[in-house]
């Protein structure tokens, strides 16, 4: 056999077996991987690279290729049963910013310089070491950081504002065509779907894209961009009902002599103001 | 416009409301959003019997705008 048609031969065959090895061994992002698997992936690309070139003799190069394949699947499985071997691979994470106090010796420790230790928390937005609460170097080497929390963007907790549980929206025509399986987990169906078209005057041919949020609310795109589909404001109006019903119901109140009906009003406007209260959040 | 009519008429808006709230109960994904409205239709429903009684009494006291 001609020398060229061996080389094919050898990096088709390791070709197939390094895609069978890469899925055994399991899925790793090359960001995410610790110091051993990259050991491990250079160690196994710089044997297939010598094999298939026949600078060592390939029984040997195979043999070596499979026993490396299998102390990693075998390391990869022991070290998900022990946390103590898998701390000894894959190094354990180390606090390097506790209660804003940078630790020199954990830096020492795992040979990281003041500057890493700033450019990383630059990479991550951070360019005042004083706004950090707690940081940890993972594994990988990547520094996590808490802000202090008077550092920490605002959420709408920290404001004390409740907002309406957001389920995602699905996405119910797709390129002119009706997703039936969409509509179905929603618990609509294509009768609802033409009314709501109806409504706002569109017909089912020129949606480009339709999507309807956890309230049934039916955001459109048009193929023809030249026309302006109205803009869901059903839940807007509601509240601003609510709020019109509560302030006609304080003008009657203060307009009526009677008195039994002055009070009546008053309860009215008192309830309507805890239902604006109670379902406010929702509606926004 | 007579207090009669205006009251019939906020009537009405939240009797809408009311039936807007209901729709979003059915519809909603949410469990906690579907309990909210329907335990606010409930509360809007006490008002709407209010305001209803009071009509009837407006009518009752000034019959010439029964019916309008």
């Amino acid at each position: 056999m001609p020398e060229w048609l061996q080389i094919i031969i050898r990096s088709v065959v390791l070709i197939a077996f390094l895609i069978v090895l890469t899925r055994v061994v399991g899925r790793k992002i090359a960001a995410r991987m610790t110091f051993f698997d990259i050991i491990f992936a250079m160690v196994l690309s710089v044997l297939a690279a010598a094999v298939t070139l026949n600078l060592i003799h390939a029984a040997y190069g195979f043999i070596a290729l499979i026993t490396w394949a299998l102390a990693g699947i075998g390391i990869s499985f022991l070290s998900m049963k022990s946390k103590m071997i898998h701390e000894l691979l894959h190094g354990k994470e180390a606090v390097v910013i506790k209660h804003g106090k940078i630790m020199e010796d954990q830096l020492m420790k795992m040979r990281f310089t003041p500057e890493d230790l700033l450019q990383q928390l630059r990479s991550k937005q951070i360019f005042n070491v004083a706004d950090v609460e707690f940081a940890v170097m993972e594994s990988t080497g990547e520094i996590n950081a808490l802000l202090k929390s008077n550092q920490q963007p605002i959420t709408p907790k920290h404001l004390g504002v409740e907002t309406a549980p957001q389920t995602g929206a699905q996405t119910v025509i797709m390129d002119g065509n009706i997703m039936d399986e969409a509509l179905s987990t929603m618990g609509l169906n294509r009768g609802w779907l033409r009314t709501e078209l109806d409504k706002i005057g569109v017909s089912p041919e020129n949606v480009f894209l339709a999507q309807v949020d956890a309230m049934g609310d039916l955001y459109v795109d048009l193929f023809d961009d030249a026309i302006q589909p109205p803009q869901p404001t059903a839940r807007q109006l509601l509240l601003t009902t609510l709020e019109q019903a509560k302030a006609d119901l304080k003008t009657f109140s203060l307009e009526t002599d009677n008195q039994k009906a002055k009070q009546m009003y008053d309860q009215c406007v008192k309830e309507l103001e805890s239902i604006v209260y109670d379902v406010r959040p929702l509606l926004k | 416009m007579t207090t009669h009519s205006k009251v019939r008429q906020t009537l009405a808006c939240l009797e809408g409301a009311k039936a807007t709230m209901d729709v979003y109960g059915e519809i909603s994904q949410d469990e906690q959003a579907r309990k909210i409205f329907h335990r606010n239709s409930q509360k809007l429903d006490l008002v709407l019997d209010r305001l209803k009684k009071r009509v009837r009494d407006l009518e009752f006291e000034e019959p010439q705008f029964k019916g309008f």
